[in-house]
Parts: structure tokens; C-alpha cells; sequence
């Protein structure tokens, strides 16, 4: 799954557009717009609003949290006219200006043979154009700014492992002391948008997801089994790897498991004898 | 230092993190000076990337990076009980990496860190007044330098082995172990021969490497560098630890020693280490669960005192067999079993 938290409208369109979203219609706090594959928070301007809205998408997400790809796209300011209005640039590291708390997104080196990284610096307020006032924010490199990063980082580290989440920004202007204009906005995204593609067509085409235990196909036999027996947390637990040993040595644990599927019990030590039983024929069970 | 705005040429790490303090250091130079096309993040402290909550080290290990740091101390660790100190009196290891680009499913340093990315200490003269410090206490020192890494595989980025060759001059009390699984050469063709020097090599048949060392350099290719290493007069240790006990792999194991005693001289291998697969449970733990899949956390074993091993009656009955051939080459004495 594909999430995107963005914090206005306008940055939000073409990535709307392009996907062939659908607004959520049930009430939500946010703006979600939505297909099968991907979803589109818009957050409001703001890190607090950027760790709300995450943390709402991310809890509306829960069941494939595993699986989803959380990115933060929207506008920025740079520290220097060397990246010029349209250029995007995908944050290696992000400063929270006023915690000096610094967050590392793993995804973003995997992305250096397409892009390049930059170090971004989220800020309370509109960035005036000058060098930032935190001194411990020391780098020989052009700095880029915003508003929601930091918030964004630190939803989405709670909930998600560090190569789950990403910040792409776009250079829309150099600070408050530059020409901000509405038009100017919309060119920059527009420039900027066939690259954005591009870059996550690049992410989507070598996701990585984490190794899954091999009984995962079998999850609701083994829950109805679990539930009929009464089995204790670590019983489960066992059976579980038992399936998994099973499955991965080529023997048939769905055969096993069909057979004990209407058992049923009386008494504790039934469920001990019938979950035995269960392990036996696992173990006894003839390669495939 | 390169702007991070580069993307030039893929390097061997795309990025590398550098702390703050560690930016003027000389080894932080040459490494920098190597990967030219690297990103370049600074960082106030290597923990602020490597102790994160929630990564995930596979995917680490797929993508790797660098972060150069300054290391704080101690510089030197006591040598732990489930390592051999080979007869020394005084036994230490230390670490100017933390982790390895090999990627071995039965590492335990997958259960020890929340990372995969490594850690180079650029502070190199801190290690060696420490080292020296310690040498002086002691008539035997040992000094183990590939524990928490493969010191011999990183040689590429940076040879911290070519920097602790030049130190032992000034510390005759010192041996100094480097254990490895690489194949590099040039690394043991280009260091002067000591005896306070020993290349220690990992060997496993190749259907133990296939199963569970990914990245690391074939059985032939490492008996090479054993070769080489004999050859130019270094002291040689030969590692079969981990040896693995799983029915499948016993008659490898017979070809194997059968083929490593044959093209080898026994009487020029200063010693031999043999020890079982063994890891400290709560790291066993953790690997487990990063690995779901994985043969050989789904195993049955014992724990003891908190390390995980092979069954007792495994272990005595697979040693019988595979040190009935090592002593039939060489002697007792020089076999160190764990």
C-alpha cells in the first residue's frame, strides 16, 4: 500500500489525478482520498497537524501496516537559488528545528542512483530566507525547509519500521524574502511532477517486504483450531512454529490441520493430549 | 567533503553518515576520499542512526551503509567466555567496526544491534594507547579484532590491519588475532609477516556457505587465501566454528576436512579452532524473529547459562567423528575445541 500524507489541496491534485482516487466519503477528521492500492491523507499545514494526520491514516491502515510505503510530499524552501524552482529532492535526514531531534529515513539511500538527497529542516513558522537560527544544525550542504516533516517522521516512527517512510519535496521558493506567488507554486509542482512519478514507479518496483512466517496462509485454520482447543497463548505459539517447520521441510501441515479442525474438548488436559496429537502427525507427516 | 547534493558513480556504500566530531579525523578523510560518490550526511552522534527503534536489518544488509564515528571508552573488552583464548594469559578483543559486510545467517550480531549499517571508529590513535596500555600489563597478551566485524573484509574502504601490522613493533607482548572469511590477497601479500600477527579463517564445507554465509568469498577462493597466507610466512589459524550438525551436511563435512587437511600442511598451521553453533539466547531471540523462516532458529537445542547450543549428545558425537580426522593430522595440542 502507497500513502501519501500531504498538507495542502493543491499538492495533493496531481498525485489525486494520477492515481484515479476517490474521496473517502465516510466522516473523517481529514481529507482521504483513496483506491485499492493507494491512499491519500491531506493533513493541514503544520508538524502537528503532519502527526495527526499520519497517525490517523496509519491506525485507519492497521492490519497492512507491513506492507505500506508512507510518504510525505509537498513544497519547501531552499537555502540556496543552486536548486532551482521545480527541483525535487528526497530528504536523506530530517531536523526538527525547535527539538533539534533529527530523523533518518533508510528508503532514501536506495534512491541515490535517481536522485539526489538532501537534508531538510522542519520549521515552526515560514522560513525567512536566512540561515536558520539553530546553531546545531551545522552542514556544508544546501538546506531545504518546511513545515510537517519532523510531525510526518515522527507518526510514521512509531507505527512503521525506518524504510517504510520518505519525505519528497519540491523547491517552490527560497524563504519569505522571495517572490511567493500562487502560479509560481503550481509550475514548480508541475515541473516537478513527472520526476515524482518516476521516483516512486522506482520504489514500487523493488518493495521490500519483510520475510513472512511461512504459516501465514494457514493463520485462520490455525486461529479455529486455536479457539476450538482453548489453546493457552504459548500452545499457539507453538503449534505455530511446528507449521511453520512443517511447511518449510515440504510436508503437508494443511492436511494435518483439516483433520483436527472440529475438535473439540472438556477439559484442560484433553487440549494438551489433542494438540500432542497435532504435533506428532506434523512431524510424522512424508515429505511432498 | 563531497556536497550531498552529488549522485556520481555507485561507490560501494551510496551513503555514508559522518559525525560531527569525526569530520577531521585522517581515516574519516581516506574513506570519504574513496567513496567520492557517496551522499555525505553529518550526524551529532553515531547512536542518533544506528540505535533507532524499528529498523529492519535485512533490509539493511540489502542496502548498506557507513557511518563514521568517534568511539568513546573502553577501547578494549575482556575476550568472552564462548571464545577460545588460545593458551593466552591475558585475553581482549576490541572493535574499530561494529558489524560486517558479510552477511552470515548465524551471526549473532544480528541479534545484538538494532542496525545493520556499520560502524568504522575513525579514532584509531585512542585504540592503539589503549592497546599499548594494556600490552605493557601483561608477558601474553592476546588481541581478537574480527569478532564484531571482518576487520580483513572491510580492508577495501579502510585497512585498519595494515595500521595495527605497523603498531606491533612497539608491543612485543602482543598477538594480535585476525579472524576473516575473505579471500583478500592483496591484503596478505602486502602485510610484512609476524609473528604476532595470526590470519585466522572461517572454513565451512560450501553447502554450509551456500545455506547461511551470503556475500562471502567460496571455500576454494578462501583456501587460496589460506595458501597465499602460508606461503608468505603469516601464522595461520584455521576456524571451523560454527560446525553445524544437521544430518544433510555430514558428508560435506567429511569431504571437507578430508580436502583442507590434504592441500594444506599440517605443520605449517600454527593451530586449529572447533566449535559448535552457540549464541546468548536473548540475541537467539531476536534473530529468530527477523528470520521467521530460518531452518536453523526453528531447530531444537539447549540453553545453558543463557547460551543457546547444539545438543550435548549431538555435539559429542559429531565432534568424535570430525576431530578423528583433524588429530590425525594434527596434533592435539594445537586443537583448540570449544
Amino acid at each position: 500500500m502507497l500513502a501519501f500524507v500531504i498538507a495542502i489541496h493543491r499538492e495533493a491534485e496531481r498525485i489525486i489525478a494520477h492515481y484515479r482516487l476517490n474521496k473517502d466519503m465516510r466522516p473523517h477528521p481529514f481529507a482521504i482520498y483513496r483506491n485499492e492500492s493507494v491512499c491519500l491523507i491531506e493533513s493541514g499545514v503544520g508538524k502537528l497537524s503532519a502527526a495527526s494526520a499520519s497517525t490517523y491514516l496509519l491506525t485507519l491502515l492497521d492490519e497492512s501496516r507491513e506492507d505500506i510505503l508512507l510518504i510525505n510530499f509537498g513544497c519547501c524552501a531552499a537555502s540556496s537559488t543552486e536548486f532551482p524552482i521545480g527541483h525535487l529532492s528526497v530528504a536523506a535526514k530530517i531536523s526538527d528545528d525547535d527539538s533539534h531531534r533529527d530523523y533518518y529515513s533508510d528508503i532514501a539511500r536506495t534512491l541515490t542512483a535517481h536522485i539526489s538527497l538532501s537534508e531538510l529542516v522542519c520549521v515552526s513558522t515560514p522560513f525567512r530566507g536566512a540561515v536558520t537560527s539553530s546553531d546545531s544544525i551545522c552542514s556544508e550542504n544546501i538546506m531545504i525547509y518546511d513545515m510537517e516533516s519532523s510531525g510526518f517522521c515522527h507518526a510514521a516512527s512509531k507505527f512503521l519500521q525506518t524504510h517504510q517512510y520518505l519525505c519528497i519535496k519540491v523547491v517552490t521558493d527560497y524563504g519569505l524574502s522571495s517572490n511567493l506567488d500562487l502560479g509560481i507554486l503550481d509550475r514548480a509542482l508541475q515541473i516537478s511532477f513527472p520526476k515524482f512519478i518516476a521516483l516512486i514507479e522506482q520504489l514500487a518496483l523493488c518493495p521490500y517486504v519483510s520475510e513472512v512466517p511461512a504459516e501465514s496462509a494457514l493463520l485462520p485454520m490455525l486461529t479455529e483450531i486455536a479457539d476450538k482447543l482453548k489453546l493457552t497463548h504459548q500452545m499457539q505459539r507453538t503449534l505455530k512454529l511446528e507449521v511453520r517447520k512443517a511447511l518449510l521441510e515440504k510436508r503437508s501441515a494443511q492436511n494435518v490441520l483439516s483433520r483436527h479442525l472440529h475438535a473439540a474438548i472438556v477439559n484442560p488436559l484433553e487440549r494438551r493430549v489433542i494438540l500432542n496429537a497435532i504435533i506428532d502427525e506434523l512431524r510424522s507427516e512424508k515429505p511432498i | 567533503m563531497p556536497s550531498l547534493t552529488s549522485c556520481e558513480a555507485k561507490s560501494r556504500y551510496n551513503v555514508i553518515y559522518v559525525e560531527d566530531r569525526a569530520a577531521d579525523f585522517p581515516v574519516t578523510r581516506t574513506i570519504l576520499q574513496k567513496n567520492s560518490g557517496a551522499t555525505v550526511i553529518r550526524i551529532r552522534n553515531y547512536k542518533d542512526v544506528f540505535s533507532r527503534p524499528r529498523q529492519n536489518t535485512i533490509f539493511q544488509k540489502q542496502n548498506p551503509s557507513l557511518i563514521l564515528a568517534v568511539k568513546t571508552e573502553p577501547y578494549l573488552y575482556p575476550g568472552p567466555d564462548v571464545c577460545q583464548n588460545f593458551g593466552f594469559d591475558a585475553f581482549y578483543y576490541s572493535n574499530f567496526l561494529l558489524n560486517c559486510p558479510f552477511d552470515c545467517e548465524y551471526c549473532y550480531l544480528g541479534g545484538m544491534y538494532n542496525s545493520a549499517i556499520t560502524v568504522a571508529f575513525v579514532n584509531i590513535e585512542d585504540f592503539r594507547s589503549s592497546i599499548l596500555d594494556a600490552s605493557q600489563k601483561h608477558e601474553r597478551m592476546l588481541l581478537a579484532l574480527s569478532y564484531d566485524t571482518d576487520l580483513a573484509a572491510f580492508d577495501g574502504v579502510y585497512s585498519y590491519t595494515n595500521e595495527i601490522s605497523g603498531w606491533l613493533r612497539e608491543m612485543p607482548s602482543l598477538s594480535v588475532e585476525i579472524r576473516t572469511k575473505s579471500a583478500n590477497i592483496g591484503l596478505i601479500r602486502n602485510l610484512p609477516p609476524s609473528a604476532s600477527l595470526v590470519f585466522a579463517f572461517s572454513l565451512s564445507p560450501q553447502s554450509v556457505i551456500d545455506r547461511y554465509e551470503r556475500h562471502t568469498p567460496g571455500l576454494e577462493s578462501r583456501i587460496r587465501a589460506v595458501e597465499a597466507a602460508i606461503d608468505i610466512g603469516h601464522p595461520v589459524r584455521l576456524c571451523f566454528d560454527p560446525v553445524f550438525t544437521a544430518a544433510e551436511f555430514q558428508a560435506d563435512y567429511d569431504l571437507f576436512f578430508e580436502t583442507i587437511l590434504h592441500r594444506i600442511p599440517a605443520e605449517k598451521i600454527r593451530d586449529v579452532s572447533y566449535g559448535f553453533f552457540r549464541m546468548n539466547d536473548s540475541f537467539f531471540k531476536r534473530i529468530a524473529k527477523n528470520r521467521p523462516n530460518s531452518m536453523l532458529y526453528l531447530d531444537e537445542y539447549e540453553i545453558t547459562d543463557h547460551v543457546v547450543s547444539v545438543r550435548s549428545d549431538l555435539r559429542e558425537s559429531v565432534a568424535a567423528r570430525h576431530l578423528e580426522k583433524i588429530f590425525a593430522h594434527i596434533p592435539k595440542e594445537r586443537v583448540f575445541v570449544l
